[in-house]
This record gives structure tokens, C-alpha cells and sequence, in this order.
């Protein structure tokens, strides 16, 4: 067979020479199908995702949940989340902590980035220090305390830390660790706008094609390093386009249709008739994230912290004049009491959750129990007499104010009912998207619907959103000035400690202060329905992914 | 030479003469009875729903949420398990309510706009008519999504809203009218005797153009309620719990295979309602003998 | 005043009333609480990353020297860049516009093949059943609202007939037929509601002209009526439908808006909702005045051909 030197040069060898050098090679078999990317042919994915644009797709900025998703698919992290939850290896094959600031990661042998660049220890510390010499980026936090990092040899890589930080390892992971996505640095530095479009990583999947607000075309990285269990190379797709579908209904009927194969994201409240549908699988996929009510712990004009998290040194004296009854821990307890998390999972969530009864959510493995203790449980009677201890009686013991976002609306409307039923008169107010955090910072809502994302470490939770704010990053998200200092040490002590099993005792102790003040009060811990045709299989979703890396369409 | 000042071309003599005329084309016009039965039957839903209502709007029962149509909830039940029928009622209560608010205020700012563009013409007419333009170019959308970003999801967010939308309509139409009644020989007539300028313009005037204001009054009320329905789709409407139809087309939508009556329901009765507005407009414009102009429907 | 010192006067108020848009506009956007920066890196950042990025974005300066900026460039036609996506403004609307504009291009085609015939049968066999059923039909569709119409048709129609697609856009590139079929359903959401008031306008038109004096006359002549009809009635009869039917393109495209989100289709009304709820303002301020410059001008065109019509109109009450 004759061979064009031009068609066996990089960036990338096209589809037919590829065919036509496998099979040359007598491994035909593996090149998997012959299509192109004509969505009639057997091996490409059409999936509807909920988003209305994609703009960024370098991992170094971007924190936002469908995006990660993506991200997940395109690159890959010194560590990933595996199918049960835990954290492996994904380019490091293994890795060990001699001692606790320093990290040696052992890397996989040919893996390569989709420009055909090598992923040797020297790209990675690249990446790494790309990252770190971003001023704006939003994961700068993560890789503050990175001292140096050596590459002894191509397939070695050391991190040696300032100071010990516990949570370092799930900072390395792909997707929701942020940080440990490993992209190509020279093509990011060279052109950073270009490579936010199209970026380049060392994943299953490249991004070929995109138009802004319509679609995404993915095809699959012929040199991918990774195989499955039976030795198959990955990924199995040839191709797969990611349409973009931000009306819910639109989505779904598009679903049952058939239009689409997979959606990242099925209407809870549609997801019970898929469930009784012969040609659509649901999953619930647990995305690492939580949902709460904040309520405001102290007068923002009578702690001088508040100026660290809202960003403003002058604070509303609204509170000088009315009562706060969020003040006051007893009131907070009654308010957890009062809701009834079992319930809103049904009525909510249509099922697609679990009751929250503590801060931990069950993609943190060691700290989650489905029935912990102390935590917070449902108690009407205790609720009531809890307020009329405070002082607070009648029909109406209290008008309070809760604040969210279109998207809290539901949840919004059974807690309003259920605070109700103890007394307490809510008005909702419902603010939009854009206009959620400065009205959240203006302080004036005793009660804000609060939520996390893909937290999977208690660090995430605890660290940036439930210390007392000071200058530096601690305590940057407070949403509701709870400060409580034996918390703070607990978290401190967290933070300096690497050793897994020492830090799962520091947070329970932790957690005891956080139940007993009543910091938030947990609700539910949300499922993403994922739907899919019953002719795709092997879409992973831990922590609330969709990795296409072992999907196959029959 | 003088033209005569007549009291027949007064506010009262045209006011009986159009009642007359509307109850005969009343009489004499299926469409317009039905118009004017569905108009009535909507304000009598609407201001008497506490009372006729079976079920209080807001309370919420899981056990039979979703259900259809059945004995105790004629309507069915929705996604919190509450009564269509009560929720319906309620509904056209803030519905009329909210369109009457609206265009009552845009009328409030629009006629005079028109009038005095009308009446004074030269730089008045200039000034007020660019004044005009400009509520009219900038998107009310826009309009909407700012208050609702400042205030949050409310009612008055939408009133607002809505009624800057259509001062414009208004001032259009009373400019346009006032322009050929100006020219009338009892303006003129008045104007010889010496009558001051703003009792010209509330006395005599705008008594002749009522006519075109009350039906674009009816239309634009009709166009209230589907904007208020938008504006509740695109999620800068009322408050979640605010049972308005628009916001309860909203609610069902993703339902729509499960449980077709919670939008469906409400859509049919925007449509009957907004049809028997248009058909009692159609029958006021006949009363009072309007012409097409270039007003619009 | 002559008609060219009018047109002139007029133009110069048109341009005036732009301006004045576009800094409501300018003022507004930046009045509304929120934070681009924090839309752009996501709710939970770094206050430093936030600060560098408004830094970047010349959000951290004061309004009159954002606004002398925006304006100065705007007199060089430069609309500015998306906060969010780095493209040029002008570009990314008219990327947008395409679809949309296929949307009520089609739509209003749509709806005057079926609304002219509708309303000329209307008037000529008025009162009779063809009459009550197109007006009860034309009443129907301006009674319901675009988007739940076009769910309903999602449901109907794309549910069942394969052929035709419930979600997306296809350029015209990609063919027509393909095309047409993907913009079809959302055309007829939108261009339903105009089709009701377009076929009551002829009628009602139709039915003036075919009363009028020289109709009656040509009827006298023993002029074939359909002849009588089509050279006279008709001419008449769709001036006004015609200068109503310029200022109505402004009602179609507040429906579409809702239709676009329904049928997942990224136009010119999906974008600017967008824009605003994430605060981008170049985006939204550019599409503002794109929008306000179309509508002022046609509507100062319109009003110049009916004073061409109506003398009464034409001095506007100066005496």
C-alpha cells in the first residue's frame, strides 16, 4: 500500500489513513465503525444537554457545572473520580506521599494530547504552572500552595508543597478538582482566546466543531491511551454531538422522540414517566451537590467581617430597627425542624434527591451517613415549643423573607408551606440569576436558598462558605456571617492535616459545632435524572458527570 | 359666519348615543352577545372568586397532586396538588387586574401625550411624539427583566411593564383622532367664543375621540393578559405562588404529556376570554362607529 | 413646510430619539444589581479574580468615562465586544439574526397567503359561513399566546411526523428543504396570531371599498364585478393593511422571543434575553439600537407614506 508522508504527519492522521493503517496492521477490529460523522451512521451520539452557550472550555476558568461535564470528556487530571465514587488515578497510574508536603505521581506510558503532543511529566508541569500563573483564574486558591514541582524523569512527577493541605489530592482530579486538569500549555499560551474555543487536552474525545449556541461536535482521539477491562481500546464512540437544549420540555420531547440519544438532564417531573418507558433509561446521578437555607446568623452592621465576603465596607442598618429572629440559635434549630426533608424529596424533587440531615453529601464517602447523628431531623413539636421558648407566639409567630432564584422555585413553594404549618409566614422573593449574589450580599433576606456543586471534599463545603470571613480566601462565599471560632480552628486544623483517617475526625467534630448552631439548615442533596435511549449504554455519571469514555450504542 | 356651539357634540349627548347604538348591535349580533357574555362572565369569575371558588388556591395536598378532572376538583389538581378550578379563578381575578392596572396607566400617560401632541401640533407635537417614540423603540422585554432584576418576581413589576409598553398605542391613536376633530366646526366655534385651551382639549376633544380609546382600551387588554402570559413563561412574571393564567400555562408546560389539563386548561380559557375581549371591542368600534383607521386590532 | 424640509426635520428627531435609547440603555444596564464579572467566572470566585476581570472589562472605571468610550466608538460603527465570548458585537447579532429573521420572514408569508385570501372571501360573502368561520378562526389565533401554541404544535405535530424536527435551526447553507422544515413549526407559531389581525384588516378594508361610490359605479357600468374587484377594490382595500402591516413586524417580534426559547433556536431574541440576564452589556446595548434604528425608521417611513395619502396628517395640526 502506498503511504502520502503528508497523511501520516501530525496534528492528526484522518479518518480513512487511520482505517487504512489499522487494518494494514491486522487490527481492523479495533478501529471500530466505518462512519463518519453522518448522524444516520451507527456509532455517533446525538446529546441534548442543558445549556444555553458554551463559552469557555479552558478548565482553568471556567466553574460551572455543565461545563465540567464537558471538560471531563475532553481532558484528563492527575487523579479522577472512578465509577464507585472514590478518587484513582487517571494520567498517574499511581502515586504516594512520602511525606506531607510532598506528592509523587507515576504517570501513564503514551498518553498523548489530541494535537499529538506528548503527555510526559514535563507537559504536566506545565499545565500546573499555567494555572499557577493565572491572576484571574478562579481556581487559583487550589494551587496556592505549590512550592515547586520536578520531573525526575519522563513518567515521574514531584509536587512539593509550602505547607500540608489535606484536600490537595482531590484538587488533582479532572473535572471537579478544578485544578488537576491537565491541558496543553503551549497551545494555551500561544493562543489563550483560540484555545478557550477549541481547546486541546489529552481526553477520550476532541472538540472539533462548535457553533455558538447550537451544538458541539465531538470526535473521538484516535490515540487515546486509555483501554477497558477487556482490553478494548477506548473510547468505543466514534463521535458524539452535544446539542444544545436549554428549554426543559424541549429537551424531553426531543428524548422521547428519539431526536436525541442522551440528555445530561431530564425534568425531574418527567422523569417518573420515563421510568415506566420502554425505549428510556433514567439514572439518578449524584452530582456532589447540596442545597440549603442560609439563614443570616448575625446583624451585618454589627460584625466587622462582613466587608470580606460581601465586598462592600458599609453594611445595611436595616437590622438596627427590625428584629432579627435568625439570630438566635434556638430559632434557626426550629427552622430545620420544621422542614420535613423526607417530604420535599417527594414533592421537590419528585424523588430525584436524598434528605439532606447533614453538611456532608454522599459523594464524600467517609463523612456521608444516610441517617447521621447529630443532625438534622424533622420534629414539628420540637420546632414549636423551640419558638415559643424564644419568645415567639401565636398564629403567626414571625413574617421572615426567602430569597432565590427561578430555578429554587419548587423547593421555594414547599418550604414556604411547611414553615407555615409551625408559624412562621414566608414571603418568597424570587430574584433573577444575574442578581442573586449582590442581593444575597445586600443582607436585607433573613433567608437565602443557598446550594453547592460538585463538592467532593468537606473542604469545598466548609472551608470557603461556613468560616468566618478574613482577608485572604477564607470564608470569601459566607452567605449568611455565621462565625462560631472553635469551627474556625476545627477547619484550620483540617486544612494542615494529610492524612485521610485524622481528618475524618476533625470534621465530625466539626459537624457537631455546625448541627448544634444551626449554621445552614440542610435540605436535600439533589439527583440528576439522566435519561438516556435504551440503545446507549456505558455512560458514566459519578459526581454527576456524563463520561462518554465506555459508552457504546447498540 | 360663526359655527354654532352645540350640546349635542358634548360628552353626554355622544354618551347616550353610543350606549343606544351599542345595545342595538347588540341585539342584532350573535358574535357580539357572546362576546359580551364571555366579558361578563369573566369580570363576575374574577371580582366574585373568593366566594364562588371551592377550594382555597394556595393549599397544597401531595396525596392527590396531578390528578385529572374528578368530583371534588372539576379542573383537576396540578404539580402541588392544588385546585385547578379555585387556582383558575383566582387567576382571572390578578389577571383583570393586572391588565386593567396596565393599561389603565398607559392610557393615564398615553391620552394626554396624544392630546396635547394633537391639539397644540407644531414643537409640542414634535417633542411629545419623539417622547413617544422613544417608550416605543426600547424593548418593554428589556423593561421587564430590569425591574424584575432591581425588585424581584412581582406583580407591579409586570404592570409596569406592560404599561409602558403600550402608552405609545395610545398616544398614536388619540393624536391621530384629535388631529380631525380639531379641524370640526365646533372647536372651532368654541375657540371663537374664547374657551380656554384645556377645556377645549377635556370638553369638547376628547369627548369625540372616546370612542377609538374604549375599544383600543378592550384590545389592549386582551394583549395584556398574553403578555402578562409571556412575561410569567420567560420566568420575569409573579411570584411562583401567584396563580395568574400566564403563570399557570408556565407551570405545565413540561406536564404537557403527563398532565395536559394544568396548561391546557388555562390556555383554552386565555383563548375564550381574549376572544369574547375582541368581540366585544368589535361590537363597542361598531357602536361607535369607528373607522379602521390605522389604528390596530 | 415643504415635504423635503419635513422628511428632513423628521429624520433628524429619528436620529435624536436613537441616541436617547441608547443611553437610557447605557444607564440602565449598568443601574441593575449584579456583578458581569461574577456572571462571567461563576457565582463562587476569588474577589482577586473578580477584580481582574473588571479590570479587564473596564467595568472598575467611572460611568462617563465607560460612556464617553462606548459612544466615541460607536461613532466609528465599533460596537464593542461580548463580555462573554470576546466576539465582536455586531457580529454575533447578525450570526443571530439569521434565524430569526428566517422565522418571521416565513412566518408573515404564511400568514398573508392565508390571511389576504381569508379576509377577501370574509368580505365579499360577509355574514355568510365562509365569513363567521374565517373570523372565528382569525380571532382564535390572535387570542392565544406564540409559545404555547408552539408547544402545542411541538406536541402534534413534531411528535409524530418524523420528517420534521421539534428543536434547532438549519441554515439556508445546509439546503432548503432542510431548512424550511426545521423553521416551519416556530413560523407558524408566530405567524398565526399576525395572520388573525392581517385577515380582520382586509375584510374590514375590502368591506369599506366594496361600498364605496365607484365601485358601485363600475357595477352600474356593467364592469364584471371580479374585475371591478380586483382593479379597484384591491388597490384600496391593502394600503392601509399594507402601512398597519409594517408597524405590526414590531408586534411579531416581541412572539418571537418565547418561540425561540420553546423551539431551542439561538436567534436574535434568545440572544438578547440572554444578554440581559447575564449582563453583557455590549451585546445588549448593540442590539438596543440596531432594534431602535429599525423601528424608528420605519416607522418614519411609514408615517411619510401615509401623509402622502392623508393631507390631514401631513402638517401634523399646524395652523
Amino acid at each position: 500500500m502506498d503511504w502520502n508522508t503528508s497523511d501520516l504527519e501530525g496534528p492528526r492522521i484522518d479518518r480513512r489513513t487511520s482505517m487504512k493503517l489499522l487494518g494494514s496492521a491486522g487490527l481492523a477490529a479495533l478501529a471500530g465503525c466505518a462512519g463518519g460523522s453522518n448522524s444516520e451512521s451507527g456509532n455517533e451520539v446525538v446529546a441534548g444537554f442543558n445549556l444555553d452557550e458554551i463559552e469557555f472550555l479552558d478548565p482553568h476558568y471556567v466553574d460551572k457545572g455543565q461545563e465540567i461535564t464537558l471538560q471531563s470528556n475532553i481532558y484528563n487530571g492527575l487523579t479522577k473520580i472512578g465509577p464507585d465514587g472514590s478518587i484513582v488515578g487517571d494520567l498517574a497510574e499511581d502515586w504516594s506521599i512520602p511525606d506531607s508536603t510532598t506528592y509523587e505521581f507515576s504517570l501513564v506510558e503514551g498518553a498523548t494530547f489530541h494535537n499529538g503532543d506528548p503527555v510526559n511529566s514535563e507537559a504536566v508541569k506545565a499545565s500546573i504552572e499555567r494555572l499557577m500563573g493565572l491572576d484571574d483564574s478562579p481556581h487559583l486558591g487550589k494551587v496556592d500552595a505549590i512550592d515547586s514541582i520536578d520531573t525526575p524523569d519522563e513518567t515521574t512527577l514531584v509536587i512539593n508543597l509550602e505547607s500540608t493541605v489535606g484536600p490537595f489530592i482531590s484538587f488533582m482530579t479532572r473535572g471537579p478538582g478544578r485544578a488537576g486538569t491537565i491541558i496543553n500549555a503551549s497551545v494555551a499560551e500561544e493562543s489563550p482566546d483560540e484555545f478557550n474555543r477549541m481547546p486541546v487536552g489529552s481526553g477520550p474525545f476532541e472538540l472539533v466543531e462548535r457553533e455558538a449556541g447550537e451544538y458541539l461536535q465531538f470526535e473521538a482521539h484516535d490515540d487515546y491511551h486509555e483501554t477497558d477491562d477487556e482490553g478494548n481500546s477506548l473510547p468505543q464512540l466514534d463521535s458524539f454531538r452535544v446539542d444544545l437544549i436549554p428549554e426543559p420540555s424541549t429537551r424531553w420531547t426531543a428524548l422521547q422522540g428519539g431526536e436525541i440519544d442522551y440528555t445530561n438532564e431530564i425534568p425531574a417531573q418527567n422523569a417518573k414517566q420515563a421510568e415506566n418507558s420502554n425505549s428510556i433509561n433514567v439514572v439518578g446521578a449524584n452530582p456532589g451537590a447540596w442545597f440549603c437555607i442560609a439563614p443570616l446568623c448575625n446583624d451585618p452592621a454589627e460584625v466587622d467581617f462582613q466587608q470580606y465576603a460581601s465586598g462592600s465596607e458599609t453594611a445595611t442598618d436595616k437590622w438596627q430597627n427590625e428584629d432579627l429572629p435568625t439570630t438566635d440559635p434556638d430559632v434557626r434549630e426550629a427552622i430545620s425542624k420544621a422542614i420535613d426533608r423526607e417530604a420535599l424529596v417527594e414533592r421537590a424533587h419528585f424523588g430525584y434527591a436524598e434528605p439532606a440531615h447533614s453538611v456532608f453529601n454522599p459523594s464524600i464517602p467517609a463523612l456521608h451517613e444516610e441517617e447521621p447523628d447529630p443532625g438534622q431531623y424533622y420534629d414539628p413539636e420540637a420546632a414549636k415549643s423551640l419558638l415559643d421558648g424564644a419568645g415567639y407566639t401565636g398564629d403567626t409567630r414571625m413574617e421572615l423573607t426567602l430569597m432565590g432564584v427561578p430555578s429554587d422555585e419548587r423547593r421555594m413553594t414547599v418550604i414556604q408551606e411547611m414553615l407555615g404549618e409551625v408559624g412562621i409566614a414566608v414571603e418568597l422573593n424570587v430574584q433573577q440569576e444575574s442578581s442573586y449574589w449582590d442581593t444575597l450580599y445586600s443582607y436585607e433576606n433573613e433567608l437565602v436558598m443557598y446550594d453547592g456543586y460538585v463538592d467532593i471534599d468537606p473542604w469545598m463545603s466548609t472551608w470557603k462558605q461556613l468560616k468566618t470571613p478574613a482577608e485572604g480566601s477564607a470564608g470569601d462565599w459566607q452567605a449568611n456571617l455565621y462565625s462560631n471560632d472553635e469551627f474556625n480552628q476545627l477547619l484550620e486544623e483540617d486544612f494542615k492535616t494529610a492524612d485521610p483517617e485524622e481528618r475524618v475526625e476533625i470534621m465530625k467534630q466539626a459537624e457537631e459545632i455546625f448541627i448544634e448552631d444551626t449554621a445552614w439548615v440542610m435540605t436535600t442533596f439533589p439527583l440528576i435524572p439522566k435519561g438516556s435511549s435504551t440503545a446507549l449504554s456505558g455512560v458514566g455519571n459519578q459526581a454527576g458527570l456524563s463520561n462518554f469514555h465506555s459508552a457504546q450504542l447498540e | 359666519m360663526g359655527a354654532e356651539y352645540s350640546r349635542d357634540e358634548s360628552w353626554f349627548g355622544i354618551q347616550s348615543r353610543a350606549l343606544a347604538r351599542f345595545r342595538e348591535t347588540v341585539s342584532g349580533d350573535i358574535k357580539a352577545k357572546l362576546g359580551v357574555s364571555i366579558v361578563a362572565g369573566f369580570v363576575l369569575a374574577a371580582i366574585f372568586a373568593p366566594e364562588l371558588a371551592p377550594h382555597d388556591p394556595m393549599v397544597q395536598n401531595f396525596a392527590i397532586m396531578q390528578s385529572p378532572g374528578a368530583n371534588a376538583h372539576p379542573f383537576g389538581t396540578d404539580s402541588f396538588g392544588r385546585d385547578m378550578l379555585s387556582r383558575i379563578m383566582f387567576g382571572a381575578r390578578i389577571s383583570l387586574g393586572v391588565s386593567l392596572g396596565a393599561v389603565s396607566i398607559a392610557a393615564l400617560i398615553g391620552i394626554p401625550l396624544g392630546l396635547g401632541a394633537g391639539y397644540f401640533g407644531g414643537w409640542v407635537d414634535d417633542l411629545l411624539m419623539r417622547f413617544v417614540d422613544i417608550t416605543w423603540a426600547f424593548p418593554w422585554l428589556l423593561v421587564a427583566i430590569m425591574l424584575v432584576a432591581i425588585f424581584g418576581q412581582g406583580v407591579w413589576n409586570v404592570i409596569a411593564a406592560i404599561a409602558f409598553a403600550y402608552i405609545d398605542d395610545f398616544a398614536r391613536i388619540v393624536r391621530g383622532e384629535v388631529l380631525s376633530i380639531s379641524e370640526q366646526e365646533y372647536v372651532l366655534a368654541a375657540k371663537n367664543i374664547g374657551v380656554g385651551d384645556v377645556n377645549i382639549m377635556f370638553k369638547e376633544v376628547l369627548p369625540n375621540a372616546v370612542g377609538p380609546i374604549i375599544v383600543q382600551f378592550t384590545v389592549l387588554i386582551a394583549r395584556a393578559i398574553l403578555a402578562e402570559s409571556t412575561l410569567s413563561f420567560l420566568g420575569v412574571g409573579v411570584k411562583p405562588t401567584t396563580p395568574t393564567w400566564g403563570a399557570l400555562l408556565g407551570q405545565g408546560r413540561g406536564l404537557i404529556s403527563q398532565a395536559w389539563w394544568i396548561s391546557i386548561i388555562p390556555g383554552i380559557l386565555i383563548v375564550i376570554t381574549v376572544l369574547g375581549i375582541n368581540l366585544f371591542g368589535d361590537a363597542l368600534r361598531d357602536s361607535f362607529d369607528v373607522r379602521q383607521g390605522g389604528d390596530t386590532l | 413646510m415643504g415635504v423635503a424640509r419635513y422628511t428632513v426635520k423628521r429624520t433628524l428627531q429619528a436620529i435624536a430619539v436613537v441616541y436617547v435609547v441608547a443611553t437610557v440603555v447605557f444607564v440602565a444596564v449598568r443601574s441593575v444589581p449584579g456583578d458581569p464579572a461574577r456572571l462571567v467566572l461563576g457565582g463562587n470566585a476569588d474577589p482577586d479574580a473578580l477584580a481582574a476581570v473588571r479590570q479587564e472589562l473596564g467595568l472598575n472605571q467611572p460611568i462617563y468615562v465607560q460612556y464617553y468610550r462606548w459612544m466615541s466608538d460607536l461613532l466609528r460603527g465599533d460596537l464593542g465586544e461580548s463580555i462573554y465570548t470576546g466576539e465582536p458585537v455586531l457580529a454575533r447579532i447578525i450570526a443571530a439574526a439569521e434565524p430569526t429573521l428566517s422565522i418571521a420572514l416565513v412566518g408573515i408569508t404564511v400568514a398573508l397567503l392565508i390571511a389576504v385570501p381569508a379576509g377577501i372571501i370574509g368580505a365579499t360573502r360577509r355574514n355568510q359561513w365562509e365569513d363567521y368561520v374565517g373570523t372565528t378562526i382569525a380571532f382564535l389565533s390572535i387570542s392565544m399566546p406564540a409559545f404555547w401554541f408552539g408547544i402545542v404544535l411541538i406536541l402534534l405535530v413534531a411528535n409524530n411526523v418524523t420528517a420534521i424536527p421539534s428543536y434547532g435551526y438549519t441554515p439556508l447553507a445546509e439546503g432548503v428543504v432542510p431548512w424550511f422544515t426545521n423553521i416551519i413549526l416556530p413560523s407558524i407559531a408566530v405567524g398565526l396570531p399576525y395572520a388573525g389581525i392581517i385577515t380582520r384588516m382586509t375584510r374590514s378594508s375590502m368591506l369599506d371599498v366594496l361600498n364605496q361610490e365607484y365601485m358601485q359605479t363600475a357595477r352600474a357600468k356593467g364592469i364584471p364585478p371580479r374585475l371591478a374587484l380586483l382593479k379597484h377594490g384591491l388597490q384600496n382595500a391593502l394600503m392601509p393593511v399594507v402601512t398597519v402591516a409594517g408597524i405590526l413586524f414590531a408586534l411579531l417580534l416581541g412572539g418571537i422571543v418565547a418561540v425561540e426559547i420553546v423551539f431551542g433556536i439561538q436567534g436574535f431574541g434568545r440572544l438578547l434575553i440572554r444578554s440581559i440576564e447575564r449582563q453583557d452589556f455590549p451585546i445588549v446595548q448593540g442590539s438596543v439600537i440596531l432594534v431602535s434604528v429599525i423601528f424608528v425608521f420605519m416607522n418614519l417611513a411609514v408615517d411619510l407614506i401615509y401623509m402622502n395619502i392623508n393631507p390631514k396628517i401631513r402638517y401634523g395640526g399646524e395652523n
